[in-house]
């Protein structure tokens, strides 16, 4: 069953990075997993990016960009942060795992989640509630992996149900902007004496900087815009962040993103984000490990700067 | 002209890695073409038969490979052969899910991938319970939503899975090209008309033909024969083999089918049907069919490799040594 060997020491060395690989920088992309792997960072995840914040309609592919990272490299491990599952059948989604898992001899992590309402919804899916339909969809995807042995598979997880549900079917769970206060509740339906082997993971954004409040003004901008997301309403709400949320909400019918910002409080901004100086990541790295997270995955986000050099930049900081 | 063939492709389970080593010497030595196919691990009844009698085994059934992966892999690992789904179907995959995959590979072969497309067998997808529209509106509509969310993206050119003439005619009004497997070498001289006078020179028509390279015929001839098996057991091409001239041929097989009769489906093939339709015989008479289809309108020649009981890898270098 769970492989203890999923969690390994480097974890708690140093975290993964998101790689993200719009048109046009795909090699570049690829030459930084190399680059990570040969640093001895443990992991890279491939998110299923949208090319405008649920704004587009064409995603760019994650399984592709692991399957191109897989090729790049011999050690560092591969996943999926996340798959969506409503755009391939479970037919598909298994073969594409196989061919992974078996390529990568076993480096690869199957991160799988049902995405976004309003943006499938768009693409004229009709989305179920989440909870049956990712049942259904493991069972479907694993009785159609013929022949062909599947990786590890991760659930994304905001939510307790959710993350409980990844521990009765899944090897781990991936949150993505977590607040750090709320794991203990996320994982309060998963058995703390048995969690050894299970991923706990969370894509943390992250912002280094030395003016801690040019830090904190891209948390707040970056908090406020969950507050337009359902999903994340919902699970902020739940954190205890309803007035943040209540005020982005309100600002932003109104127009005015710059108060949406100003909803954020500070306390949110840092129990979602990480930023500032080096020793002030470091630090908030150790917490959130503490805290019960053993994949801590690190989101480059800086706007202004390319994604190659944001990613390099941060990962100086665990040199 | 080619020289040389394309290759088809399985990423069979267990063999994916020999697979990509195989496709970086096709690269090395010049091979202009690898299709790789959305095929399954696991047989169809019809099929079993011959897969348990070691003579040939194909891949026709339920449980996928992943020919997008599979492209992808071997991209990254190469540096001049064109690498294509031959082909990948269209209901496992959402229009926006496909284009972000073919993309990528598009972007990451230097514009080396050709997307094959098709709607696949309504026997398998029914198997997955899907609802099945009818092909041709089906592709229509798949085609004009994947151009439709390329907005801003590059987009590799688009190839038909095709058959019959509603489905050419279908390429030649939406896509690049068509892509037969197992087309039939007398009729593609007729069904080419199809294809709009204007789009002919830029038009990609390629197919992938049974291939079996031995100097004893009748072994090749029976090789070949239980490759067309599984074919003539599905629909679409009992059609198409009707339409291009082999009606009696695929009556016999239906009967035989009836009665669950493997050896009496393979049977049904005539040796002119195999004729028509496969290359098989010695290197020589290889090359020449090889040829011959080339004469008759098809611009990207490939192989589909069958095997005894070696591996893939193995099976298509060997195949591949009659063309050097």
């Amino acid at each position: 069953m769970r492989d203890d060997s999923c969690v390994t020491t480097s974890d708690a060395e140093k975290p993964g990075f998101i790689l993200s690989a719009p048109p046009g920088q795909r090699r570049a992309i690829v030459e930084l997993a190399r680059e990570l792997e040969q640093r001895d960072f443990p992991h890279v995840l491939c998110p299923h990016e949208y090319a405008r914040p649920h704004d587009i309609p064409a995603p760019y592919d994650c399984l592709s960009l692991c399957t191109a990272v897989i090729q790049a490299t011999e050690r560092i491990r591969v996943a999926s942060g996340v798959a969506v599952t409503y755009t391939r059948h479970p037919t598909d989604m298994a073969a594409a795992a196989s061919f992974n898992h078996e390529l990568s001899e076993g480096r690869f992590f199957l991160g799988l989640g049902s995405g976004y309402k309003s943006v499938l919804e768009r693409y004229g899916i009709t989305v179920e509630r989440p909870i049956p339909h990712m049942r259904r969809y493991i069972r479907e995807m694993r009785e159609a992996a013929v022949e062909q042995p599947l990786p590890p598979v991760l659930f994304a997880a905001l939510r307790g149900k959710m993350a409980a549900l990844g521990w009765e079917l899944a090897d781990g769970i991936i949150g993505g902007n977590w607040a750090l206060s709320h794991v203990p509740q996320t994982l309060a339906g998963i058995p703390e004496s048995k969690r050894e082997g299970f991923i706990v993971g969370n894509v943390a954004p992250l912002y280094l900087c030395d003016d801690r409040a040019e830090g904190l003004a891209f948390m707040r901008r970056l908090c406020a815009a969950f507050a337009r997301i359902p999903t994340y309403a919902s699970y902020f709400a739940e954190a205890g962040y309803g007035d943040e949320i209540a005020g982005a909400q309100v600002a932003f019918e109104a127009g005015d993103s710059r108060a949406a910002a100003a909803s954020i409080s500070e306390r949110m901004a840092e129990d979602v984000g990480i930023f500032g100086s080096p020793t002030e990541i470091q630090e908030r790295v150790a917490e959130w490990r503490a805290a019960g997270v053993n994949w801590i995955t690190l989101s480059t986000l800086y706007p202004s700067k390319d994604r190659v050099g944001a990613v390099r930049e941060a990962a100086a900081v665990f040199d | 002209m080619q020289s040389k063939p394309g290759f088809l492709f399985y990423a069979v389970p267990g063999q994916r890695k020999s697979m990509i080593a195989a496709a970086e010497e096709l690269d090395r030595r010049g091979f202009p073409f690898i299709y790789c196919n959305h095929g399954s691990a696991r047989v169809l009844p019809a099929g079993a038969e011959a897969e348990e009698s070691g003579v040939v085994r194909t891949y026709i059934g339920t449980a996928v490979t992943d020919g997008l992966s599979h492209c992808l892999a071997i991209a990254m690992r190469t540096k001049q052969i064109r690498v294509g789904t031959g082909i990948e179907v269209t209901y496992t995959r959402h229009p926006v899910e496909m284009l972000g995959v073919a993309n990528y590979i598009n972007e990451v072969s230097d514009g080396r991938f050709i997307l094959g497309i098709g709607p696949g067998h309504n026997e398998i997808l029914t198997q997955w319970g899907y609802p099945i529209e009818k092909p041709l509106s089906h592709m229509r509509r798949y085609t004009e939503d994947l151009r439709q969310v390329a907005t801003g993206q590059s987009i590799p050119p688009v190839v038909f899975s095709v058959l019959r003439s509603k489905m050419l005619r279908l390429a030649g009004e939406v896509a690049d090209g068509a892509i037969w497997a197992n087309a039939v070498l007398s009729y593609l001289p007729t069904a080419l008309q199809q294809v709009p006078a204007e789009k002919r020179d830029s038009f990609i028509v390629a197919n992938l033909a049974p291939c079996y390279v031995s100097d004893d015929r009748s072994e090749a001839l029976e090789a070949v024969r239980v490759a067309l098996t599984n074919y003539l057991t599905l629909t679409n091409y009992q059609r198409y083999f009707t339409e291009a001239g082999y009606g009696d041929e695929v009556e016999r097989a239906k009967a035989a089918i009836a009665v669950n009769d493997h050896a009496g489906i393979a049977a049904a093939v005539t040796e002119r049907m195999a004729d028509d339709i496969c290359l098989y015989g010695s290197a020589g008479e290889v090359r020449e069919k090889f040829q011959a289809f080339q004469a008759a309108g098809v611009n990207q020649m490939c192989v589909s490799t069958l095997f005894h009981s070696e591996d893939q890898a193995k099976a298509i270098l060997r195949v591949a040594a009659a063309f050097d």
